[in-house]
């Protein structure tokens, strides 16, 4: 397959490799040290993600579906999808403030995991046990965090079509809107889906506790905003620490050589090859979507991009650090705008949810209902739920123009973009979903070439592709 | 000397408390939990309720007897099985549903029961024939034709129906998405989230849920299959540890074994997981878990491993390098599946069924030690603690 010169000898590596990894093949061609030819076959585990989500029966279950190609990137993806999906709807002006804040929250927290979690790798590769096992303490600490805020590691389960699940979805409103409409089986699926989730239900403190008071509003919005500040708290303490052992790292001599002009990438072959994400930004090409193209409220924040132009491993590190700490820091002001603005958000939103209510002569609720939505004051209603008869006329005409929705959000390793069409009235039929590591494992081949055999596991693991989401 | 190595020596990473033998390792840990007395279902005599929560359901015979069945519509891995509910009512009518939903397994209905029932053997039986009345009651050939078994006999008379047993979600379809908990919380709040963190937090109940998390399953119970063991066993007679037919149901107690009495070397292969599975395997070696101190590793070669860690829906490109690396396992051994894909294919169940319904792993499944480990993607606890029983010599 590849041409042989005297002395070079061929060998493959996987699908099964030492360790605990991903499944892919390898197949080296070298003369002891230097690597001449790498050629990289995946698809060992394709498990037709798409044409299962296709086949689902809400749109909920095709976020499930989506969440678990890359379970890495799972609130990303699941974001870029539900983008997708409002832009199919023209939600995306109707969706309040704080949600965009919550989303932006745990969007960065995802990416600062990862990132963390990556900075252990690259210390290991170079030998350095230690500050590697370190770094994957407070990784670990990151998830745990996650999990007893919203019982998932990997933060699952959050996103839904118009707003945000954290476990406990939409309390009240499901039944009132059971109330309300004349169900057949097929509307069931598509009325929970579409319509009620745009209202988001928070119970973060009052899920740890099992027990919850829904009678007092008060309680149950500081609740929220406590499990926010307590996940603030906790990691402020762990970036200290981590500070720490970047300082640290950046003083051993043999940390950083190893990191110096190892993978090297050429501007202008990234730029042929598309390159994305941390990979693009090692080179110098500024593709990042929250400056260029801000989706959710990154409008209004401050963004600087972090850019280098020698395309080395150390670039990659050296901006994967700067994306932690502006990741944390998107994290605290989010906390803040969401501390100013969420009892004024909230509470406007039910006033004007009520007393549309109230009036409308569409809705028709029974009196027993009425009194429930007297006595929990937490719930509150989009102008979606008014207009719910424009609703369906909405879709009928996004189905007549073969309309599609499209939407995209930048994860730790850059893009990932999501289109959307083909409205059934239960599930989108067309769909598709592009990670950035499509393109990314092609430069990793190619610019591996003619490097050091010592320095591949420095390579490999400064690149951080993810096999499952080539596979899909 | 580096800085690194300087200080790692000198102060270190602060391990926690090395477990006893034979010891249960905690830890914090999120699960799902059926309360039995809250669900509707086994509320006697509230016809309002009733006609409240099943007003969308008149037109379908079979649901309309249970009181409320959100949760199993809702569920996206048909994880929930409410057929015990609806048992005494009207055995006989043919529920196509049912049949459906269970997907023609009678031994999930028994593993998951034996999750469920904590510290009485006993309980255990009851709930497994209780379990599989239903079926004999069922007297239609479809149902044994999907199943395939006829291993299970059970007398009508002995069982014993209580709510405390009944636990209607099947934790290896079940992958953690809270949908049926969300649910739930409008109607009675029987499905409920949890967390714990420390020893004075845990009920007697969550410790013995996780010990059930892990279990062997074993094939082998049936009649026809005994027949069949024994001539394996008889081939394979000059190796004295391969006992892989020892387990059994009956014998709970006496699950022991002394394979391993040093460290345990684990190989790990990927057959297609999303790579959350693959994290959480990887977090083992961190200073929180720290596997090393308990005499665990990960092997890169099959040669040395006596646990296979398999992650992933198994593929059909996958099969055949899986067999390859069985084959180079040295007896006596375990196949550890962790995660829902192994098990039932998890929410990808459409289009590949998992490790224990491939075509091809029939002998396999006969011949092998096989634990399971639930969870999308299962808990490093819930890992680490499977491997600690292997270590040990006993499963629970």
């Amino acid at each position: 397959m590849f041409k042989k010169f005297l002395g070079d000898y061929e060998f493959i590596w996987g699908p099964v490799k030492k360790g605990v990894c991903e499944s892919s093949y390898y197949h080296f061609l070298t003369s002891s040290e230097e690597l001449h030819e790498l050629d990289i076959t995946l698809g060992y585990k394709t498990r037709n993600a798409i044409k299962i989500a296709k086949e689902k029966n809400n749109l909920y279950e095709q976020i499930l579906v989506i969440e678990r190609i890359a379970g890495m990137h799972a609130f990303s993806a699941s974001l870029s999808y539900c983008l997708a999906v409002e832009d199919y709807f023209d939600l995306t002006d109707k969706i309040p403030e704080y949600i965009k804040l919550i989303r932006m929250f745990f969007a960065e927290l995802e990416r600062l995991r990862n990132h963390v979690e990556n900075l252990s790798e690259i210390s290991g590769s170079t030998y350095l046990e230690v500050p590697s096992s370190l770094y994957a303490y407070y990784a670990e600490k990151i998830k745990q965090i996650s999990s007893e805020v919203n019982f998932s590691r990997y933060l699952m389960g959050i996103n839904t079509v118009g707003g945000i699940r954290l476990n406990n979805l939409n309390y009240h409103i499901d039944r009132i809107d059971g109330a309300i409409n004349t169900h057949t089986n097929a509307d069931i699926n598509t009325n929970h889906d579409i319509n009620i989730n745009i209202a988001a239900d928070l119970d973060t403190n009052a899920n740890i506790n099992s027990n919850f008071n829904t009678a007092n509003t008060n309680k149950h919005n500081e609740d929220i905003l406590k499990g926010f500040e307590y996940i603030i708290k906790e990691i402020s303490l762990y970036i200290d620490n981590i500070e720490k052992i970047i300082k640290q790292n950046s003083e051993t001599k043999s940390h950083i050589d190893r990191l110096k002009t190892t993978g090297k990438i050429n501007l202008k072959i990234a730029e042929k090859f598309h390159a994305e994400g941390i990979v693009a930004k090692s080179v110098g090409i500024n593709k990042d979507l929250r400056l260029k193209y801000p989706y959710l409220s990154y409008k209004d924040i401050k963004l600087e991009s972090a850019s280098y132009n020698d395309g080395d491993a150390l670039s990659r590190y050296l901006i994967r650090i700067a994306e932690t700490r502006q990741s944390f820091n998107i994290i605290k002001i989010c906390f803040k705008k969401l501390a100013k603005n969420f009892h004024d958000n909230i509470f406007n939103s039910i006033e004007n949810s009520y007393s549309s209510l109230n009036s409308s002569s569409d809705l028709n609720l029974k009196e027993q209902n009425k009194n429930e939505i007297d006595d929990n004051d937490k719930q509150f209603f989009n102008e979606n739920f008014k207009n719910k008869n424009n609703f369906y006329e909405l879709n009928a005409a996004a189905h007549r123009n073969n309309k599609y929705g499209f939407g995209f959000s930048e994860s730790s390793e850059g893009p990932i973009f999501c289109i959307v069409g083909g409205f059934n009235g239960k599930v989108f039929k067309k769909l598709n979903i592009k990670y950035p590591f499509d393109n990314n494992y092609k430069i990793f081949s190619y610019f591996t070439k003619n490097t050091m055999m010592m320095d591949f596991n420095i390579n490999e693991t400064s690149y951080n592709f993810s096999v499952a989401a080539c596979d899909k | 000397m580096a800085i690194w190595t300087f200080d790692g020596l000198r102060f270190g990473v602060k391990s926690v408390e090395f477990p006893k033998e034979n010891d249960f390792y905690e830890g914090f840990y999120s699960y799902i939990k059926f309360d039995a007395d809250k669900c509707l279902n086994s509320i006697k005599n509230d016809e309002d309720t009733l006609d409240k929560n099943n007003a969308l359901n008149k037109d379908n015979d079979n649901l309309s007897k249970l009181k409320c069945s959100k949760c199993r519509e809702i569920c996206p891995t048909s994880a929930i099985d409410l057929s015990g509910y609806y048992k005494d009512k009207d055995i006989n009518n043919k529920d196509i549903d049912r049949i459906k939903y269970n997907n023609g397994e009678i031994n999930k209905n028994i593993n998951s029961n034996k999750y469920n029932n904590n510290k009485d053997i006993n309980k255990d039986i009851d709930s497994i024939k209780y379990n599989n009345i239903k079926y004999n009651n069922n007297d239609d050939n479809n149902i044994n034709d999907i199943n395939g078994n006829d291993n299970i006999t059970v007398n009508i008379s002995d069982a014993s129906i209580n709510n405390a047993n009944i636990n209607i979600i099947d934790i290896k379809k079940c992958i953690y998405c809270g949908l049926c908990v969300s649910e739930c919380l409008n109607i009675s709040k029987a499905i409920s989230f949890g967390n714990y963190i420390d020893k004075d937090n845990i009920s007697s109940d969550i410790i013995n849920n996780l010990k059930f998390n892990a279990f062997i399953e074993n094939f082998n119970k049936g009649k026809n299959n005994k027949n069949k063991d024994n001539e394996e066993n008889k081939n394979n007679k000059d190796k004295k540890n391969d006992s892989g037919n020892n387990f059994s149901n009956s014998n709970i107690n006496k699950k022991k074994f002394n394979f391993f009495k040093k460290s345990l070397f684990v190989k790990h292969i990927d057959t297609g997981s999303c790579g959350a599975c693959e994290s959480e395997i990887i977090a083992l070696n961190n200073p929180y878990y720290n596997m090393h101190r308990l005499g665990i590793f990960i092997t890169p070669s099959p040669r040395f491993a006596d646990v296979i860690l398999l992650t992933g829906v198994f593929t059909d490109k996958m099969s055949d390098i899986f067999y390859n690396v069985l084959d180079n396992t040295p007896k006596p051994r375990f196949i550890l599946l962790a995660g829902a894909c192994p098990l039932s294919g998890g929410i990808y169940s459409e289009c590949s069924p998992g490790f224990l319904k491939y075509k091809s792993n029939g002998d396999i499944l006969k011949s092998e030690n096989i634990v399971l480990v639930p969870g999308c993607p299962p808990n490093p606890f819930m890992i680490l603690n499977a491997l600690l029983f292997i270590k040990a010599g006993a499963l629970i």
